[in-house]
């Protein structure tokens, strides 16, 4: 499928900027922020919404003026919605009904039994939707979308509500279904974590705007703009102002020896990056260099701990250590950094101008 | 939604009921509206009179009379039945077997034929052996054929307890509607009972009880059967409704040029009424709203600019 | 500020025949912030309804510092609640909406005013204050929901559920921070209902882990992840969550197919139990046992190893650095404070030393 020149305006506001793009069968993820306008391509896509200028052609034909109806679509949306009157089973065999041609009573239910298996509804599909927990109702519209198949599923955030071990599961659930079948899948996700165990096409939004394509980790590690890197790293990358003039650089009040061939020798005001995993709190090596702060807030995953702290230059950056560790409020703590582990940025236009060497490794 | 194009094969199932309603509805419209502009003496002899009917129709004191004391009457109609059915609606249990009996009970008025109510009641009323008559008369004078506020009062109360349940019924089905999570909500935020309609059953009702106006107000406003059977009119022509005087005019006068116009011009009030009402009460449901306010606007827009001019924005405007 | 106590409260949707939560026993005490974890339909809802009296236990009581409330009404309870997903009230701007709490319990005008620019400021929508919420995206529904139970200041608890699900990534970590701190700052009692393990962990002093209805262990977010008691907390906390494997004991020894796997340091332990290690204590080393590698996971700051070893694969977290070849074969051994047997009931009775023999 290829997505031309697409772009959107609603009440004379642009919301979709000429976007052009090549969704091939299997999954394609859509990765950005909340504003980024992910759901309203995929409306696009469906072909509930006509975008203002552009085309969508699918194998060579044009389909942008093709009604929803007559696509071969199927969309779970973020917001999920179920008929409320009917019961589990009921909701996710409609889509099945609905088609042109009814299927045989046995082969419905057999399809909505081994989604609901899929999903863990089993033992629910008697009940009303209203008599199931939050989760469990989400799960039920994501069922209905996965029932029929189609030539393009587009699956808007559809995980977002679930636990994570559900999500694990679902993901490779997901990932194993549409290896072997010929769709198209669009999934759309705010989560890096996510995009990173897919390891697929990604294409990250930014404002209405395609950003980046390639496969998500390369797209970690080179990423060609702040908006990229900030869309692709979960915790959030840590972004300061600093200074370059080809030899030292600084990072908040510290400065140091410096070099990349991407920088020239006049001095030049930049934007540096650096992801919170790779900021450590033992020198790793005679290159390392040290950053002295304070400990403003420790959040714990249980594998890792954040430390939120403040540098002497009053700017804030999150350390991501491993393990559980406590800190108490306001410690002083010396942390170092590899300068090959940096990244940086034009700061006006947030053009990449040089990535951690080796991908940050 | 703009992307979406029409199945023009639907149409097809609609075309028994244009059949239907050409038969019922727009060949007898356009007989009337032969009769109001020119006048009818015999098969052969007409005359084009053009829009003196109509001024006629417009003239006409009695007309006029009916024309205000109708509107009155779905006036106080709308003013008892709305509140009365939204009440009636809030108290009816939500779910169980009372849930059904309660449905069971609600609807049985309206599902007596017109004649039967307005004869039932006739006979309900006589102050001289109806049920209800005798018992009011112990606490005051009452007799409808002779006293008009008796007669406008009996009126009142039938078509009430006629349809009051049409309202309650779709407040009902309204109701059931909301989310549990707005209750809950609500329960968590300290609102009291009035808040909860005001704010939160109100807004989610207003779809259904905009039907339900149209639908009372037209049926109201066209009313014939029930007052026809119980007062006739009556007393003199107290609770005289259009329908009544127009069916006066056509048949008992056999005036059918005065008719004609008059059919035509209660047909148009009617329809530009519901029209007015309907367009009103769904403006801010249209794309590009008109009812937002300035501040609201500012708001809007303020919020949609990219982060980086925003806080600029922000900065210019103070 | 309250404690609260829950006494065998249980609650059956279907008149008994199910339970929906089963007799839990616990007090949550004043000005500490619990999260309840646990998997979808596990029950965290309910529980929390029935705190704030939305619901009614079927069995059991609910006290408020030391008052039974099983029969008082939500709105003399004093406690705010923010629900999974947004409801708000259409015809209010969001400010009206957020002022809806304060003004239904008659709070002078000027303080309304103050709490609701206090409460905006601090979840960054005041610029949205005066537009209606259905003309807001669906994050920031959710956020002027969560602000509609933070603008209280007189409550004895929040109870928040899965607030932050509907938001955009980056955003939640500056909100969740900002709710910690709020916390800090007010001291009021916070149960926060979440499937998020991080945020979970993150937030709270005490986490309750749940399942199906039950509470399987309360603790810091330390001894859940290094100490899980229960084989649910061992799979559910962490991604991926523990590596478990069939095993046989006679005398502390710990076999798998005959192959010993560890030594029990309880002494005398018998029979069938479950080993379980977590991917982040399964290290690469010189000895212990023998694994082919099946495939990595690179993550980005760290590597996920897929091994398998007979009838059983295992799965061991990384450094980034470790150099992985698919098809190769490796050795990982484990941390023996960090290794446990569970018993069949699924609770950890003993931890686990590697065995010297090296597995083979
Ligand atoms: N009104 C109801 N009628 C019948 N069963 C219900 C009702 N509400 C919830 N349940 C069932 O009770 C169990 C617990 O539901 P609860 O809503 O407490 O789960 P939860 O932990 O909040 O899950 P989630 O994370 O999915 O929201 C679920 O299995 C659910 O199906
Ligand atoms: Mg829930």
């Amino acid at each position: 499928m290829v997505l031309t020149d697409i772009s959107l305006s609603q009440d004379s506001e642009e919301i979709i900027y000429d976007l052009s793009a090549t969704f091939k069968s299997g999954i394609n993820l859509l990765i950005g922020p909340t504003t980024a306008g992910k759901t309203t391509l995929m409306r696009i896509i469906a072909g509930l919404v006509k975008p203002t200028t552009g085309t969508v052609t699918l194998d060579g034909v044009d389909i942008t003026k093709i009604p929803v109806q007559q696509r071969s679509v199927s969309f779970v949306y973020q917001q999920f919605i179920n008929y409320p009157s009917l019961s589990v089973f009921d909701n996710i065999a409609s889509p099945l009904l609905a088609a042109k041609k009814k299927p045989a009573k046995e082969v419905v239910a057999a399809r909505v039994e081994e989604m609901a298996k899929l999903l863990g509804l089993s033992p629910f599909l008697k009940r009303k939707p209203s008599e199931l927990s939050g989760g469990q109702q989400q799960r039920v519209a994501i069922a209905r979308a996965l029932a029929r198949p189609a030539d393009i599923v587009l699956l808007d955030e559809p995980l977002a509500n679930l636990d994570y071990k559900l999500r694990e599961q679902l993901r490779a659930e997901l990932q194993s279904i549409f290896s072997d079948e010929k769709s198209i899948v669009i999934y759309s996700t705010a989560e890096p974590s996510e995009a990173l165990e897919f390891a697929t096409d990604t294409f990250v939004m930014d404002e209405g705007r395609l950003i980046q394509t390639g496969k998500a980790l390369d797209i970690y590690q080179a990423p060609k703009s702040v908006a990229a890197a900030i869309a692709m790293a979960d915790p959030p990358i840590n972004l300061l102002a600093s200074t370059v003039d080809g030899k030292t650089a600084n990072f908040g009040p510290e400065s140091f020896k410096f070099s990349r061939p991407e920088l020239s020798d006049s001095a030049k005001s930049i934007t540096m990056g650096i992801q919170p995993g790779r900021i450590t709190l033992e020198a790793a090596s005679s290159k390392s260099v040290a950053i002295k702060c304070q400990v403003q807030l420790a959040e714990v995953t249980g594998s890792s701990t954040f430390v939120h702290v403040k540098l002497e230059s009053g700017e804030q950056i999150v350390i991501e250590v491993e393990g559980t560790q406590n800190f108490a409020l306001d410690k002083k703590l010396t942390a170092y950094f590899e300068p090959a582990d940096l990244y940086g940025f034009e700061p006006t236009s947030g053009k990449a101008i040089f990535a951690p060497i080796s991908g940050g490794k | 939604m703009d992307g979406k194009k029409k199945n023009n094969r639907a149409w097809f199932l609609v075309l028994p009921v244009v059949f239907v309603v050409a038969f019922t509805a727009i060949i007898p419209l356009m007989a009337v509206a032969n009769y109001s502009l020119q006048d009818i003496q015999g098969a052969s002899n007409r005359l084009f009179v053009g829009l003196d009917f109509f001024k006629r129709v417009a003239t006409d004191p009695n007309i006029q009379d009916a024309f205000t004391r109708n509107l009155t009457l779905s006036a106080q109609i709308l003013l008892i039945q709305i509140p009365l059915g939204i009440f009636l609606a809030r108290l009816m249990p939500r779910s169980g077997w009372k849930a059904s009996a309660a449905l069971v009970v609600v609807a049985i008025p309206l599902i007596i034929p017109w004649n039967v109510v307005g004869t039932t009641w006739r006979i309900f009323t006589r102050s001289d052996i109806g049920l209800g008559g005798v018992l009011v008369n112990q606490f005051f004078d009452y007799n409808l054929s002779e006293d008009t506020t008796d007669a406008w009062a009996t009126i009142l109360v039938m078509d009430t307890w006629h349809w009051t349940p049409l309202v309650t019924l779709l407040v009902y089905a309204g109701l059931r509607s909301i989310p549990q999570a707005y209750y809950q909500a609500a329960a968590i935020d300290g609102a009291s009972r009035m808040a909860v309609f005001r704010f939160v059953e109100l807004p989610k009702l207003r779809r259904v009880l905009m039907i339900a106006i149209l639908l009372r107000f037209m049926d109201s406003f066209m009313m014939y059967t029930e007052p026809f059977v119980v007062t006739g009119g009556g007393p003199g022509s107290s609770t005289q409704t259009l329908s009544i005087l127009l069916t006066t005019i056509a048949i008992g006068q056999f005036d059918l040029g005065v008719a004609g116009a008059f059919s035509l011009m209660y047909f148009l009030f009617i329809q530009i009424f519901s029209f007015i009402f309907f367009t009103v009460l769904t403006l801010d449901e249209r794309p590009g709203a008109t009812k937002v306010t300035p501040k609201e606007k500012k708001a809007a827009k303020l919020a949609k600019e990219p982060k980086q001019v925003r806080s600029k924005l922000e900065k210019v405007q103070k | 500020m309250a404690e609260i106590r829950l006494e065998g409260v249980a609650h059956s949707y279907d008149g008994g025949k199910t339970y929906a939560l089963n007799p839990i026993t616990m007090t949550w005490k004043d000005g500490k912030a619990y999260a309840l974890l646990g998997p979808s339909g596990c029950g965290k809802t309910t529980l929390l309804n029935i705190i704030s009296g939305l619901l009614k236990p079927s069995e059991g009581k609910v006290f408020i510092d030391g008052k039974d409330v099983t029969d008082v009404v939500t709105d003399d309870r004093n406690i705010a609640q923010v629900f999974q997903f947004p409801v708000l009230y259409d015809t209010m701007t969001v400010r009206k909406n957020l002022e809806f709490p304060l003004k239904n319990r008659k709070v002078p005008r000027a303080k309304v005013a103050e709490r609701v620019n206090e409460i905006a400021a601090l979840l960054g929508i005041e610029k949205d204050l005066d537009r209606k919420p259905s003309k807001l995206r669906s994050d920031l529904q959710q956020i002027v929901s969560l602000g509609r139970g933070l603008v209280r200041e007189d409550v004895s608890a929040i109870l928040f559920d899965e607030p932050l699900t509907v938001i955009d990534q980056n955003f939640k970590w500056t909100l969740r921070n900002r709710l910690k701190r709020l916390h800090l700052a007010t001291g009021v009692t916070v149960v926060y209902v979440t499937h998020d393990q991080t945020e979970a962990l993150t937030f709270a002093d005490e986490v309750l882990v749940m399942d199906q209805g039950s509470l399987v262990q309360a603790g810091t977010s330390e001894s859940l992840f290094l100490e899980p008691q229960h084989e649910f907390v061992g799979y559910f906390i962490g991604s991926p969550g523990m590596n478990f494997l069939d095993v046989e004991a006679s005398s502390s020894v710990l076999t798998h197919n005959g192959k010993p796997i560890g030594k029990a340091a309880k002494a005398g332990l018998n029979g069938s139990h479950r080993f379980g290690v977590r991917p982040e204590f399964l290290v690469p080393s010189k000895s212990g046992l023998e694994f082919k590698i099946d495939r990595v996971e690179d993550r980005g700051v760290f590597k996920l190893v897929h091994l398998s070893k007979d009838d059983f694969k295992f799965i061991a977290k990384t450094e980034e650095s470790y150099d992985a070849k698919v098809g190769a074969k490796a050795n990982f051994s484990f941390d023996a404070k960090r290794a446990f047997v569970y018993d069949m009931n699924k609770k950890a009775v003993s931890t686990v030393s590697p065995s010297s023999a090296g597995g083979n």
